[in-house]
């Protein structure tokens, strides 16, 4: 049943090693796994939280780092409300790479493929194993996130469990401000996306009960 | 004692505690009797205690005896038992020592008649014994009685040397058997090899056993690929060959493994021709990569999609479609075959471990790492990754072509050629991808589709739009319009120019409103068929991710819905808009207080004033001609703004006109014949559009002030339907519109 007000698309990408899946399964599981093999193409799955007593639902797509499967994660780069980018502070090559990533981005998510898609990406850099010994200083990295327009930048440990809920978090506020900004902004789109928050609106308080229910 | 008061008082008292008194004496008078029959009771009883005593003594002196006796008996039975078990200690000794006797007899006889399984039974049996145990048992027999030596089966010396020459007899044995199987597979010789492979485990030697016996069959897999490969001419039939053979080798040798080794050892098996698998594998993919020139098409595919537009080379997407489709077959073929062998140990090693267990759990995992770690899967990892890319160009570069050769076909169609050429490449890419039977490709190349439809579309009906819809004449084309098109180059001067891009305009719109129901049925069809090949259990979160990226297709729909109400607006403007203004200045201009013989001087043009009629017959045209240009939603879309818009404006006209009775009239009878106009139109009913007007025509054409009751109870009105109707402020502000009301009449009708 669709009984969230927003869905929004996060997508992870960065190299190989960094941590993807792990920041994922710790959000989305609560566990952290040493030994975690390599993803295979791109991994997916769903978190519900709420922000201003709205329920909303992040659909995570965790991607394989690796060079070959580069070409099936860059497809989902153009429907991403937000898009993860994660180092690894403890590896300097890690950081060393994202300027390429960041070359992806604009590429397939701006005006690379289609002018249609207007819509801002919400870029967010992550340094992640901030529980090991640091080889990235944090003012190069958020220096790196002011030149490159990210939007948000933070170092989390997805072993101590450090600013992993915070992240999403702080994500997930972000993206409905922006969504609820981009309603009253549009005209020629309001029409339609009444229709989306009256409904929305009206299943508003059920839903909310539904919820205690279920919890 | 000073008053007679207390004199009285104290005897009172006395009188009271003499009362009490004898009514304790009286209850203890009454227990007495109590008492004396309790003693009487005892003393008839006293006799029976005594005798008590002595049972009780005589008792306890005959439990004591019995614990005891029951004590001793038991620890007999104990040391019984224990003798019992040392007994059949004993005789499964004397048993093992027979046998150990008739291995140590039986064995040089089997290998000097060469009957190896006898003797790897016998090497079986010995290996089963229990070495330790025997040898200190022997040494005990010999140390406790020299003299008895004759009766015994077999000394301790000779038991020594039993187990010495077994032992040289196993290795010796197992020398042989390696030996004979190396021969045997160096023969080719099948039978002795799977002769010698049974006699292994016998040996306890299953590692060893299953690690030749594999070795073996992958050398196998090499001759039947090679035999085959001389009939097959193309890579993809050479890797067929090879994943069937694989496939074969483990079909036919399961049994044997599992009747001679259990289950559970099948993935010993398969990891050791895995490893041969992708040596060949990768070799053949080697191939063809280098034999279809893939490295070369794939560089120069990479940079033109990296430098937008500057068409250096562009490879031709007829030779990537042929090449694409050959890659899917490679991949299908490769995901049937790892589908294959993971169900094959899988079902293994199910049956091998009933219940859950770390064992079992441990050799699943080992499967999962084996198919996602193999060189092979890397390989075709690769390969999809590279069919992504290369499907992406193609697909891009084919819109790219079908956007320029975009035609209207002359035979009325209300679209044009891309539209179908778009969704008939985007059909042809999903269905290839779906035929590769991979979650993770087919994902990939729906967003790329979604991508690609969505650019290709708005991208020419944001352009199109951008000019608008042009109005009958070039005068009317609005200066910054007239100057958009000056500097793209685009002045219309003639007025072909004008039809063009007028049918240009529209079938933009009619493009995007079929690609609506064309991207419904693709997602039909898409997931109908993909759910046949993703859908074989295990496989929940690929069917998950699948439908979360075939749902993009709803949000392109609308997306294209919204572009299209934005180009039926402009239409609506540019086209209808005008006509309604005129016609509602004429309104505005005429009087509307008028008298019979006006009116009957309308009855010539259908009781119609002038203006009005030229409106309906203008109108008429233009939505006729518009009506076989536009898809049948964008006509009924148009047609509902229309009317609006025209129930809207006209409402604002009526307030600022006078009417007498007769010029309601008129005015009543020009609503009805709109009315009727545009019912005939459409399908769906416009009426409910024109409520309020048809209220207030109520109010214009009144007879007397006194009427209004009849037709305005308000009590009665439901809430809901209040925006469409008139409220009794508005019944006022309507009703002083005409001439023949003064407002204080109209102030003292209660509504």
């Amino acid at each position: 049943m669709e009984d969230y007000a927003y869905l929004f698309k996060i997508v992870f990408i960065g190299n190989a090693g960094v941590g993807k899946t792990c920041l994922v399964r710790r959000l989305t599981q609560r566990t952290f796994s040493s030994g975690q093999a390599a993803t295979i193409g791109v991994d997916f799955m769903i978190k519900t939280l709420f922000v201003n007593g709205l329920k909303v639902k992040l659909q995570i797509w965790d991607t394989a780092g690796q060079e070959r499967f580069r070409s099936i994660t860059q497809s989902y780069y153009r429907s991403a409300h937000c898009l993860i980018l994660v180092y690894d502070i403890s590896s300097q090559p890690s950081f060393d790479s994202l300027p390429h990533w960041c070359r992806d981005i604009d590429l397939y998510t701006g005006t690379g493929i289609s002018s249609g898609s207007n819509r801002n990406v919400f870029k967010v850099l992550v340094g992640n194993k901030c529980d090991k010994e640091r080889e990235v200083p944090e003012y190069i990295a958020a220096n790196f996130a002011d030149n490159h327009n990210f939007d948000l930048f933070m170092e989390t440990s997805a072993l101590e469990s450090e600013n992993v809920e915070r992240l999403f978090h702080e994500i997930a506020e972000n993206l409905v401000l922006r969504s609820e900004s981009e309603k009253s902004n549009t005209v020629t789109r309001a029409q339609n996306y009444d229709v989306n928050v009256k409904a929305t609106d009206k299943n508003r308080i059920i839903k909310q009960c539904a919820n205690c229910q279920s919890l | 004692m000073s008053s007679i008061e207390e004199v009285i008082k104290r005897c009172e008292e006395l009188a009271f505690d003499e009362r009490q008194l004898n009514e304790e004496i009286d209850a203890l008078l009454d227990y007495e009797r109590h008492f004396e029959s309790c003693m009487q009771r005892i003393h008839k009883r006293m006799p029976k205690v005594h005798d008590l005593l002595s049972d009780s003594n005589q008792l306890a002196e005959r439990v004591n005896f019995t614990s005891a006796l029951s004590y001793s008996v038991s620890y007999k039975v104990r040391k019984l038992d224990l003798a019992k078990s040392r007994v059949t200690q004993c005789l499964q000794r004397i048993g093992d020592i027979l046998d150990l006797k008739y291995c140590f007899d039986g064995i040089y006889k089997a290998l000097s008649n060469e009957d190896y399984e006898q003797g790897a039974a016998h090497i079986h049996r010995f290996l089963s014994m229990d070495e330790s145990v025997l040898r200190k048992s022997a040494e005990d027999e010999t140390n406790n009685g020299e003299a008895d030596n004759k009766n015994e089966v077999m000394s301790a010396s000779a038991i020594d040397e039993a187990f010495a020459k077994l032992h040289e007899a196993q290795d010796k044995l197992q020398s042989i058997v390696i030996k004979k199987f190396d021969e045997a597979v160096r023969d080719d010789d099948v039978a002795s090899v799977e002769r010698f492979f049974k006699i292994f485990p016998l040996l306890n030697q299953r590692e060893e056993g299953l690690r030749k016996f594999s070795n073996y069959l992958s050398a196998k897999i090499g001759d039947q690929a090679l035999m085959k490969a001389v009939t097959s001419a193309t890579q993809i039939n050479k890797l067929t060959a090879l994943y069937e053979s694989v496939a074969k080798i483990i079909d036919i040798h399961q049994p044997l493994v599992e009747t001679y080794y259990g289950h559970g050892n099948l993935i010993i098996v398969i990891e050791v021709l895995q490893k041969e698998c992708d040596r060949r594998a990768k070799k053949i993919i080697e191939d063809f990569k280098n034999s279809k020139n893939f490295s070369q098409i794939i560089s120069s595919v990479m940079k033109s999609m990296k430098a937008a537009s500057s068409s250096s080379t562009k490879i031709d997407s007829r030779e990537i479609d042929l090449l694409l489709s050959e890659v899917i077959l490679v991949n299908c073929r490769t995901e049937k075959y790892f589908k294959f062998i993971s169900q094959r140990a899988r079902n293994d090693i199910e049956i091998a471990y009933n219940e859950e267990s770390d064992q079992k759990q441990e050799k699943l995992n080992r499967i999962k790492l084996l198919l996602r770690n193999c060189e092979l899967s890397h390989v075709i990892q690769e390969l999809s990754g590279t069919y992504v890319l290369l499907e992406e160009y193609f697909l891009k570069e084919s819109c790219i072509k079908a956007v320029e050769l975009d035609d209207i076909d002359s035979s009325g169609s209300l679209t044009s050629s891309m539209l179908d050429d778009i969704f008939f490449i985007a059909n042809k890419c999903i269905k290839r991808a779906i035929s590769g039977g991979n979650a993770d490709v087919l994902c990939a190349i729906i967003n790329n589709s979604i991508s690609i439809i969505e650019s290709s579309f708005c991208d020419t009906a944001n352009e199109r739009l951008r000019y608008g819809y042009p109005s009958t004449g070039v005068a009317a084309l609005d200066l910054s319009q007239a100057y958009n098109a000056l500097q793209t180059g685009r002045y219309l001067q003639s007025y072909s120019d004008i039809e063009k891009t007028k049918l240009l305009f529209l079938v933009v719109l009619n493009n995007l409103d079929t690609a609506c129901d064309l991207i419904k049925s693709i997602r039909k069809n898409v997931s109908e068929e993909a759910k046949k090949v993703l859908d074989d259990g295990n496989q929940k979160q690929q069917t998950e991710k699948f439908e979360s990226c075939i749902s993009d297709f709803s949000s392109l729909i609308y997306k294209f819905q919204s572009l299209i109400a934005s180009g039926l607006n402009q239409l609506y403007s540019s086209a209808l808009k005008p006509r309604i203004k005129s016609w509602i200045d004429s309104f505005l201009a005429a009087t509307h207080t008028l008298n019979e013989e006006e009116i009957l001087r309308y009855e010539v043009t259908d009781g119609l004033r002038p203006f009005t009629q030229s409106f309906i017959m203008n109108i008429d045209t233009t939505l006729k001609s518009l009506k076989q240009s536009l898809t049948s939603n964008n006509y009924t879309n148009l047609v509902n703004i229309f009317t609006t818009d025209l129930a809207n404006r006209l409402e604002t006209a009526i307030s600022k006109c006078q009417f007498n009775k007769i010029g309601g009239f008129q005015f009543d009878r020009e609503l009805r014949a709109i009315i009727t106009y545009l019912t005939s139109l459409t399908t769906w009913s416009v009426r409910d559009k024109f409520v309020r007007l048809k209220d207030i025509s109520i109010i214009l054409n009144l007879e007397s002030l006194n009427e209004i009751s009849e037709y305005f109870n308000f009590s009665h009105t439901f809430p809901n339907d209040a925006s469409s109707r008139l409220s009794p402020n508005d019944v006022r502000q309507f009703l002083k519109l005409r001439v023949e009301f003064t407002s204080d009449e109209i102030r003292k009708v209660t509504i």
